[in-house]
């Protein structure tokens, strides 16, 4: 049984380079998982290695559209080593269960194999057997026939539609539609974005045992809480019989938040044959055993006065969703807030496609948001002869102007000078294909991008153990952003204790309990919650030092005492100096133990589990006197080899203000991560549909290309934020998402500058270049 | 002919465990086999095609040059490809005692790793680059990495820790130099010149004892699959389930792997690897140089073999246009009987190459443009490392001294159902004096050539138009009228 410790000690220490002791939090203390990663110690969840291990392949529809016929299974059964062929008449029923917002579900049971196949590579058989590879030779043998009805392939389909007015996404102040007639200055195009995958290098998988009626899961998951309770609703246990764990995560970027339907067959499978069964989908599987980002369309058009100040912004978005399922991708979410505009109109359609339902993917609504509005004023300053630098400066929103509130704070304006500064921006020649070298045109584009700050309450606990170490338990988990060393960092400042002294346990749904490491909230929820509980375990340890007769401090008579390095003293150095585990021996104690929980005092049992196991309990971003945001500004520059439509970046610089960093070597890390991926969005990410079959054809990492080290020029980032009380407990506002938002309108507005031509279609491909 | 021993079993080198297996399935890989029987559970599974990186393990071999380690992909390495050789994963590395392996030091200091997923495979590939340079350029680190995917951090952190390895510790403590001699001798010792069969049935592979031996192996297994790099072969298995059984291993087979230089012509053995033709190609045709630089990944030439390239007669491998504008020949071998053909005349049509039953391409024969000879190729592609070809164009001129062309190849590949030459073309320009107006007139005839495909690597009309562009950006770089096309950031070209 693997669960996750992490011991600071193990690690070389970062640097300190801005004076902040690396341990500190903001301080750039080296990830403190690095050696178990770079030396394949890590187990991944699907590497536990159990006894008795039966193994489960997936059957996929070959069709996007009609009914199973019938599974013959006869061969598949007769094939060596098979213990199960699971189909939907012989898969156990489980019951439908709620959805992330925990709304009830309808009474009916829920099948994770299709008989009504809505799209290609749904799940219409499993495999069980003795080893992969029976199981592999075995599920080659299901003979599945369809009647096959005609499919929607994607939003170009002529059967697709208009789609379906989602009234919710309506944003709308003043008269947008005759403001932009009256407009001197009128802008008015189309933006689309293909569907994107989110290719995290770990394949989704998971490894279900039942003991009794206890089901236990070893699942890469950026939600235990969620994905458990998701369990255990399909299985009708109670909640606490389902245990999660997920010590490491190779990868999400928001794939790996919810329980998807092979977690169903390999659970349900595991139950029928009384054995854990593993399950692992191969690459191609991926990009279709749950979804990327959606394909995007939007119209955004601007009227201004012939300074560019914007008088009106009219916007109408469509997004795809599958054919029984609801994904929204909320397209007007940055065209609201970026600029200052009088009057204003947003809508939203979704259209229902053949393909597996949309989901979370890296800024999901910001990042098409941005690349229609960032597109767009890009183009309202070269129609009104503006810099598209000044042009935003000029349109700069004072305060949120969808909700009328102030910025809890918006260093924007600094994003913009400091990146500008740092590009060289005002060596710019303003006209487009005017920047040459040799065969390659160069473009500079400037976007800017913003993601809301997601909140949520959150809990923590914090043991001090005999040996003056001090232990963090949370069931949240680390992907790679950096919990185990940001909450190793936020215990041992607050405590007073060396990082080294400070052992982190995630990724176990026994643990406290934890929200969705989504929405890039998780920092922030967690460092608040950890700081509460070091804060209460540190109280306890001043309270017992000060007031237990035992206690060396006893006859001191203080008020308080400060705890620095391990150690426990009097604020004037008077006194008795011992360690920790002095002061607790000394005082018969063998531990402390705090639990940091953030929610409102009053909070029931249920608010507590609806918290942890739905998002439906989230803080509004806009909540109280205040809009929280991250913002950023990207300065990008472009080659493009005219004869050929190859363009390559060759310089980045991006300001990000996401308020006070607690880790600012791995928040770097983690905007450069979101900087590369749009670069990959903007100049080759798409899924690639096959028409007749309405099928993905490029579902592999040959074919789906996402950026290699040749792709990615030098990135420098530059932290512009400030603390921001009102978005969290220590300051800190949203990193993940962050910089990814506004790189695709950069890189299409730098290819714009470069040769003069707009691609308002991602990604910006050769042949859209020539 | 002297009786072939025959073995019943491979032998090899796992870290510093020896290991002997006889019972291998023919398309068993060894990241299944370490990971599912070895339980070393460091090297990770990312795609199982070759592309990602993240099982990236090192095999040595023995070679002309002593003993070599190599990067490669085990994903879809067989294991019955790795007789008589050493394969190091990440479990391998270590350093001083109580410390990290510099390479392993400079990944953790330099945030090198987020969800450490790639990481190992990112580990191991600077591994591979360190033990070949300890100083290795931004060019060599691009080169050691195309073949490594990472999806969170971005690269740049892993590339200044490769600048940094040597930082952390000096090579000569490292485990690998230390056991080299060891090693070596140990390696030596499971040189017994034996065949290996291995499995009965519809579960076989055999590693012949060498050339010779493979042919006769061939003549009586005519159907048998034949495995040089296992590039393209594994996956076959990993993607497409399809039975490789019988497998006939050529990687390492003496009298396969040779390269040599005879008046004017180099004779590349259908074993060698994209690597190991490198450092000869790229000093004798410096064009070649940049395009082996972006042919796969550094895994994937160490691996693929141009043997292979050509005998699988893809219409978009990156080595047939080349070599079929150099005017290369190529020697395929039945038994003890040989012939010669042009190379062109090999692809016949799509998926219909010029080889019979039990017949091999045993080499490859490509003569050094002579002096005064223009020569040039050109990858186009969307993504510049990793990626398969839109269109590819090479070109051989010969100039007349009254400037007009006296002979002219030129070869593609992506633009028809085999790599082919522009004939038409050609004939156009043929006689006519090198100028802007005669190639601008030759364009026409590309229609006459050509008929591309829309795929998903790039447009019919893509592609005819990049294809006219390619003549114009050969016309542009030999009559010096622009700087040079830049394919890559190279430095041995």
């Amino acid at each position: 049984m693997t669960v996750h410790n992490i011991r600071v000690g193990e690690s070389k220490r970062g640097d300190a380079s801005d004076g902040t002791l690396a341990e500190a939090v903001g301080g750039r203390l080296s990830r403190v998982d690095g050696p178990a990663k770079i030396t394949g110690a890590a187990k991944y969840a699907v590497e536990q290695q159990l006894e008795g291990l039966a193994y489960a392949v997936l059957v996929e529809s070959t069709i996007a559209s009609g009914k199973v016929r019938a599974i013959d299974t006869a061969s598949a059964e007769a094939s060596p080593g098979v213990l199960r062929v699971l189909t939907p008449d012989t898969i156990i029923s489980l019951r439908t269960a709620s959805d992330w917002l925990g709304t009830t579900p309808p009474d009916k049971p829920y099948c994770p194999l299709a008989r009504d196949i809505t799209f290609s590579g749904q799940h219409v058989a499993a495999v069980v057997a003795e080893t992969f590879e029976q199981a592999v030779a075995a599920a080659a043998l299901v003979n599945v026939s369809y009647d096959e009805t005609p499919s929607i392939v994607d939003l170009s389909d002529g059967k697709a539609g208009d789609g379906i007015a989602i009234d919710a996404m309506t944003k709308e102040w003043g008269d947008a539609p005759a403001a932009f007639a009256a407009a001197p200055v009128r802008i008015c195009a189309a933006y689309n974005t293909p569907r994107e995958y989110q290719a995290p290098m770990e394949p989704h998988g998971l490894i279900a045992r039942w003991e009794g009626d206890r089901l236990t899961v070893w699942e890469p998951s950026q939600w235990l809480d969620g994905m458990a309770r998701t369990y255990a609703e399909w299985f009708e246990v109670p909640f606490e019989n389902v245990r999660l764990v997920s010590p490491y995560i190779g990868g999400g970027f928001g794939s790996k938040a919810l329980a998807l339907s092979h977690g169903a067959v390999a659970a349900s499978a595991a139950k029928m044959i009384g054995r854990p069964v593993k399950l692992v989908m191969t690459r191609p599987q991926t990009f279709t055993g749950y979804g990327g980002r959606a394909a995007t369309r939007q119209t955004v058009t601007i009227g201004a006065d012939r300074d560019g100040v914007i008088q009106s912004i009219v916007h109408r978005g469509v997004n795809e969703t599958s054919i029984d399922g609801m994904w929204v991708e909320p397209l007007g979410s940055v065209t609201s807030i970026m600029y200052a505009t009088p009057n204003f109109s947003s809508k939203q359609n979704v259209v229902r496609v053949n393909s597996v339902v949309p989901g979370a993917m890296r800024a999901p609504g910001e990042n098409p948001s941005a690349f229609g509005i960032e597109s767009a004023i890009d183009e309202l300053a070269y129609e009104v002869g503006i810099d598209p630098l000044e042009i935003r400066l000029r349109n700069y929103a004072e305060q949120d102007p969808h909700a009328k509130k102030a910025w809890s704070t918006r260093q924007l304006r600094e994003a913009f000078a400091a990146g500008a500064e740092r590009f060289g921006w005002s060596r710019r020649s303003p006209k487009p294909r005017s920047m040459r070298d040799g065969n390659q045109l160069i473009g500079w584009g400037v976007a800017a991008g913003t993601y809301p700050v997601r909140r949520a309450y959150g809990e923590a606990v914090v043991r001090i153990l005999a040996d003056g170490s001090v232990e963090v338990e949370s069931s949240s988990i680390d992907m790679g952003q950096g919990t185990y060393t940001i909450l190793a960092q936020t215990a041992a400042e607050t405590l007073g204790v060396p990082a080294d002294d400070v052992v982190v346990k995630l990724g176990d749904s026994r643990f406290a309990r934890a929200g969705v490491s989504g929405g890039s909230r998780l920092a922030g929820v967690m460092t608040g919650a950890v700081h509460k509980a070091a804060t209460s375990a540190l109280d306890q340890l001043v309270g017992l030092a000060i007031s237990d007769p035992r206690s060396p401090f006893h006859a001191l008579q203080a008020n308080t005492l400060v705890v620095a390095n391990g150690r426990i003293g009097s604020p004037r150095g008077d006194g008795p100096d011992v360690s920790i585990a002095e002061l607790l021996k000394s005082v018969g104690r063998d531990r402390i133990e705090a639990t940091g929980d953030t929610m409102p005092a009053n909070s029931t049992a249920e608010d507590r589990y609806k918290n942890y196991t739905t998002i439906a309990m989230a803080l509004p971003h806009t909540e109280g006197d205040y809009s929280r945001y991250s913002w950023c500004a990207h300065f990008i520059e472009v080659r493009v080899d005219e004869d050929f439509g190859t363009v390559r970046v060759s310089r980045v610089v991006s300001a990000l203000d996401s308020g006070r960093l607690y880790n600012p070597k791995l928040a770097e890390s983690q905007w450069k991560g979101g900087i590369i991926m749009g670069i990959g969005q903007a100049l080759l990410e798409e899924g690639i549909m096959d028409r007749r079959h309405g099928r993905i054809v490029n579902n592999n990492l040959a074919d789906y290309l996402v950026p290699t080290n040749a792709d990615i020029p030098d990135i420098e980032v530059i932290s512009v934020g400030i603390p921001d009380p009102h978005s969290s407990a220590l300051g800190g506002k949203g990193v993940g998402e962050l910089g990814i938002v506004g790189v695709a309108p950069a890189i299409a507005n730098a290819v714009f500058h470069a040769t003069g031509k707009r691609v308002r279609d991602l990604p910006i491909t050769l042949e859209k270049l020539i | 002919m002297a009786k072939i021993k025959i073995r019943n079993e491979i032998h090899f080198i796992l870290n510093g465990r020896d290991v002997v297996l006889s019972s291998v399935a023919p398309d068993a890989t060894l990241l299944d086999w370490l990971r599912l029987d070895r339980s070393l559970r460091g090297t990770k599974e990312g795609c199982a095609e070759g592309d990602c990186g993240a099982c990236t393990v090192l095999v040595g071999k023995l070679s002309a040059a002593g003993l070599v380690y190599e990067s490669v992909n085990a994903c879809i390495r067989f294991l019955g490809s790795l007789d008589g050789a050493h394969v190091v994963t990440v479990e391998h590395l270590r350093g001083q005692p109580g410390q990290l392996h510099p390479v392993q030091q400079a990944m953790v200091d330099f945030h090198g790793s987020q969800c450490g997923f790639c990481t190992p495979g990112f580990v191991m590939s600077l591994y591979g680059l360190w033990m070949r340079s300890l100083e290795p350029s931004d060019a060599a680190i691009e080169k050691a990495l195309q073949g490594n995917l990472c999806r969170c951090t971005g690269y740049e952190a892993i590339v200044r820790a490769a600048h940094a390895i040597s930082s952390y510790g000096k090579a000569a403590k490292d485990p690998l130099a230390a056991e080299r001699k060891a090693i070596t001798a140990r390696l030596e010792a499971l040189r017994d010149g034996a065949r290996v069969e291995i499995g009965s049935a519809e579960a076989r592979l055999i590693v012949p004892a060498n050339v010779d031996d493979f042919a006769n192996v061939l003549e009586q297994e005519p159907g048998a699959t034949i495995v040089a790099g296992s590039t393209d072969v594994g996956l076959w298995v990993t993607k497409h389930m399809r039975d490789i059984s019988p497998a006939v291993f050529i990687g390492n087979l003496d009298g396969l792997c040779t390269i040599a230089e005879d008046k004017g012509v180099i004779s590349i053995g259908a074993g060698v690897t994209y690597t190991e033709a490198f450092s000869t190609l790229s000093k004798r045709i410096p064009a070649l140089g940049p395009l082996f630089d972006r042919i796969g990944g550094e895994q994937v030439r160490n691996m693929g073999t141009i043997g292979g390239n050509i005998a699988n007669g893809s219409p978009i491998g990156d080595t047939p246009p080349p070599l079929i504008a150099l005017g290369a020949r190529l020697t395929l071998r039945k038994g003890k009987k040989r012939r010669t053909i042009p190379l062109e005349t090999f692809f016949i049509a799509y998926g219909k190459q010029d080889r019979q039953p039990g017949e091999f391409v045993e080499a490859v024969h490509v003569p050094v443009p002579a002096k005064g000879e223009k020569f040039a190729v050109y990858k186009i592609t969307k993504r510049r490392d990793e990626d398969i070809t839109a269109a590819l164009g090479a070109f051989l001129l010969t100039l007349a001294k009254d400037g007009t062309v006296a002979d002219v190849r030129i070869a593609y590949g992506g633009m028809a159902a085999t790599p082919k030459r522009a004939s038409f073309v050609e004939r156009a320009l043929l006689g006519k004096p090198w100028t802007e107006e005669t190639v601008e007139t030759a364009m026409a005839q590309y229609a006459r050539d050509f008929t591309p495909l829309t795929d998903m690597r790039a447009s019919a009309e893509y592609r005819a138009l990049a294809a006219k562009n390619l003549l114009l950006r050969f016309f542009v770089e030999t009559s010096g009228t622009r700087a040079p096309f830049q394919v890559s950031r190279n430095e041995a070209a």
